[in-house]
């Protein structure tokens, strides 16, 4: 179950309609930065729906660019066929 | 967990805090240690393993796993920002198909071996015929693997022939650092693209290719016609490009060239300012000397009689940009007021012209004086993490010793002989084979045995069919984390350890040394590449070979403890117990004054988030990296009073060389039979030949498979829809891919574009390998294809 977070950069005057946008998809959490940047968390079952979640999100018109800053798996099994020394 | 908060919630409050700190100053408070406080992981510094920005990744560790990752905030380079690439650098990882078991072919299958097994046969092999064995690494070797590397081939067995793929893409760079300034890397830094006002980029994609430093870049850039952005900062961005990418929606102006016509339009520049009477002339009269093509001095007054050809008018004709647009860079370069920043990467090094292309980079900011001043400089960037840091500084280049020395030299071999302690004499003056040769020996049979480490020529050398076609009965020693299709071809597998399973150092694009620890342990019996040449270097000093032995008829490749103790790390569970990274690294330390790279100890990398070399003691004891080097104040080596000094000049005149380069038509180019360009590149998702990115399967998803990417008009005109099979036919090969129309980039008309990554679809059995006659680097960026629709 990823959790991840993420920074937007948002067209001039486009912060309020990105947000309610982003408000509305499950798993996201948002709320405003400088500059009309936006801090964004998100809470996903799989890494399959957290990417797909990322890209939903790089989508919303208005989205001008995506930075990811933390991502955490901790307790994501499937890929991971760890083989002990 | 006593605060009630479930573990979900506290993650999700740290990865909010990192997003906060990553904002900057506008939220104290929110740092590291409060976000380790909520995950409560065991947080450790790395730089990422992926391409050459070299940004600073924080790995969350939990149990002996790597289970998160966040950028580093403390780092200065991405300031706590990743990309898609660094954001997924663990899952690389833990794909299904590590290598985990040594294997050795048995009656022509891979069967798996033991380390012992692996190992002996590896060196008798290579005591048959040590003459004939090359080693060929990459720009992903840590710094103590690339030494390591160089000492056991050209310590040991005293033999030259070791190259990395970095030759591939940045030989080119360097070579045209070392005509133009005497010796190699950028007089700038990343701090410069804070400082500009004016950015261009000769094609380059750095929007998709290296996006943290564009996004450092674009945050400042108030909007512009086409991209609405958060920053304020008049700034003025041109894109001189082959083809239309995020890089050029980015841009305020766009100028589309002919495929080589770049040489023409830098030219076309510095005739402008000639024109003009804008050279800057105090500058260019103290520190600039000029030179012909062929190597001769030239005076001022005759490279400006070379310049006569370039004008604006004759320029726009040859390159296709309209005169007016070459104007413009003509305004630009004249405009005093300016701090100009050129950025450039593949699309000028690999390139039948591009030492000559560099050197006219460079050219066009000599005479503008556009150097050594905050947000002025040219600026080369690379494609591996540590091409640099390895290649370029250690030098595991096939005529380079460490330091910047060179084989040739009796001087420079007999002071690494010294360091390394070998036998007099022990070097061999005479320069191995580069890459293309290389392995153009290896399939005639002049060598008949290599050792291959991070990378996977199978897949990136161009025109492959010849370089494997006779080379079934060579024998190839492949150390990797993931089968490649050079594991295919292989004789022995080595499995190795990979990115924080070990201890490494890399060295980015802006000379910044970078240290990480080993985190977690590598899979089942993988290994570090360190231990697997100094494994097999003694197994060829007990099987006899002199070269192994150093003057004192000890083990060559020992590693000793402060002491002066050998730690007999050639045995696993010795090796296993230390960090051999900080003796070699300080070994190799002592061979980096001479050019005045001056690496600071080992320690003082674990403590920073990189240094820039020249790092210099001052006078309190402390450790000072450089910013911008050649410049009084900022780079110890320049004496007060001198403003700029060019110190590495050959001539000892401390002054840059202006090299009057003539533009010439590439070795192919389009015809009735094969009417298009072909142009090769990456691709966001995935970093070169996607060995490592492509078991990511987020990255997979997003990008499964290599396409050919037309211009619409040529599409129509060929009748060809977005998903159509085409057929890519050269003079060398074919390749049947998808069309891709309207994606996130458009070729010029007359041009397509196929990325490298996909190992199904190799378009390097299509491209040329004409080379670059100083570097040796070969063209994937030019050459002459017929387009075909497939039908059925």
């Amino acid at each position: 179950m990823p959790v991840s977070s993420m920074i937007l950069k948002v067209r001039e005057g486009a912060s309020e309609e990105v947000s309610t946008r982003l408000r509305a998809m499950p798993g996201v959490e948002v709320e405003d930065g400088p500059n009309g940047q936006l801090v964004v968390v998100t809470d996903t079952p799989d890494r399959d729906e957290d990417k797909r979640l990322g890209a939903a999100i790089d989508a919303v018109p208005g989205v001008v660019s995506q930075t990811l800053i933390y991502h955490n798996f901790e307790d994501v099994e499937e890929e991971s066929p760890w083989v002990a020394v | 967990m006593g605060s009630g908060l479930t573990r979900r919630e506290l993650l999700k409050q740290a990865a909010r805090l990192s997003a906060l700190a990553a904002l900057g100053g506008a939220f104290p408070g929110a740092g590291r240690a409060e976000v380790a406080a909520l995950d409560g992981l065991a947080w450790h510094k790395a730089p990422c393993r992926f391409c050459g920005t070299g940004c600073g990744v924080l790995v969350g560790v939990q149990e002996g796993r790597v289970v998160a990752v966040q950028g580093d905030p403390e780092n200065p380079v991405n300031r706590g920002l990743l990309c898609a690439k660094g954001y997924h650098v663990s899952s690389a990882l833990y794909g299904p198909d590590r290598l985990t078991k040594p294997l050795v072919r048995k009656g022509g299958k891979l069967v798996p071996a033991s380390w012992d097994d692996a190992i002996s046969t590896v060196a008798e092999r290579i005591m048959r015929a040590p003459d004939q064995f090359a080693f060929y690494g990459s720009g992903q070797w840590t710094i103590p693997e690339g030494y390591l590397a160089m000492k056991f081939t050209k310590g040991g067995l005293g033999s030259n022939h070791i190259d990395p793929n970095a030759r591939l893409c940045m030989a080119s760079a360097v070579v045209g650092f070392i005509k133009t300034f005497g010796v190699d890397e950028p007089p700038g830094c990343y701090d410069d693209l804070d400082e500009c006002d004016t950015l261009i980029t000769w094609g380059n994609n750095w929007a998709e290719m290296h996006p943290v430093l564009f996004s450092r870049f674009i945050d400042r850039k108030g909007p512009s016609t086409r991209y609405g952005r958060p920053g304020n900062e008049k700034i003025t961005y041109v894109d001189l490009a082959t083809r239309w990418t995020r890089s050029s929606e980015a841009a305020d102006h766009y100028l589309e060239f002919v495929p080589h016509t770049d040489l023409a339009i830098a030219n076309c520049i510095c005739q402008q300012l000639v024109a003009r009477g804008a050279v800057d002339k105090a500058f260019v009269d103290s520190k600039v000397r000029f030179k012909a093509d062929d190597g001769k001095d030239m005076d001022f007054a005759a490279f400006e009689t070379f310049l006569q050809d370039y004008t604006p008018e004759k320029v726009a004709q040859l390159s296709g940009v309209p005169q007016g647009k070459l104007e413009l860079l003509g305004d630009l370069f004249a405009d005093k007021k300016r701090r100009i920043v050129s950025l450039w990467c593949m699309g000028v090094n690999q390139h039948t012209a591009g030492t000559a292309m560099n050197n006219l980079i460079y050219n066009v900011h000599l005479l503008s004086g556009q150097i050594g001043k905050p947000g002025a400089t040219p600026f080369s960037l690379t494609g591996q993490p540590s091409a640099c840091g390895t290649c370029r500084e250690v030098g595991t280049l096939a005529h380079a010793l460490p330091g910047g020395r060179v084989v040739a030299n009796d001087q420079h071999r007999k002071e690494v002989e010294e360091v390394w302690r070998t036998k007099p004499g022990a070097l061999n003056p005479k320069p191995g084979y580069h890459t293309v040769k290389m392995f153009k020996s290896f399939a005639s049979g002049e060598l008949t045995s290599m050792w291959v480490q991070v990378t996977n020529p199978a897949q990136s050398m161009p025109n492959l069919h010849s370089t494997l076609a006779n080379a079934k009965d060579r024998f190839m020693v492949v150390s990797d984390v993931y089968p490649t299709a050079t594991t295919k071809v292989a004789d022995v597998v080595f499995p190795s350890a990979m990115w924080v399973e070990k201890n490494g150092v890399f060295g980015n694009s802006e000379r910044r040394t970078q240290q990480w620890f080993k985190l977690v342990d590598p899979p089942g019996q993988a290994r570090d590449d360190t231990w697997q040449i100094i494994a097999v270097a003694h197994k060829l000093y007990e099987l006899g070979h002199p070269g192994f032995k150093d003057r004192d008829g000890k083990f060559l490749l020992a590693v000793r403890d402060d002491k002066g103790r050998d730690l007999q790390v050639h045995k696993w569970e010795n090796f296993k117990k230390v960090n051999i990274d900080r003796p070699v690294f300080n070994e190799y330390r002592k061979l980096s004054f001479k050019k005045k790279k001056d690496l600071a100890p080992y320690e003082e990398y674990v403590q920073a988030r990189g240094l820039r070399w020249p790092v210099v003691q001052d006078a309190s004891g402390t450790w000072v990296e450089t910013k911008r080097r050649y410049v009084e104040g900022e780079d110890p080596y320049v004496a007060r009073g001198k403003g700029i000094d060019f110190y590495g000049a050959k001539a000892g005149d401390g002054k840059a060389i202006a090299w009057a380069r003539p533009y010439a038509p590439p070795p192919e180019v389009p015809d009735d039979k094969y009417p298009f360009w072909l142009c090769t590149g990456r691709v966001l998702e995935h970093w070169h030949t996607a060995t490592m990115t492509g078991r990511v399967p987020q990255l997979k998803n997003a990008m499964p498979e290599a396409y050919v990417e037309m211009h619409p008009e040529d599409a129509r005109r060929l009748n060809i829809v977005d998903g159509a099979k085409v057929r890519l036919v050269s003079r060398r090969g074919k390749l049947l891919l998808r069309a891709r129309l309207g994606g996130r980039a458009v070729p010029a008309r007359g041009s397509v574009f196929v990325p490298f990554f996909d190992e199904e679809k190799l378009i390097n059995l299509v491209t040329l390998d004409a080379f670059d006659p100083f570097s040796k680097e070969p063209d994937y960026k030019k050459c002459a294809v017929q387009v075909e629709r497939v039908t059925g």
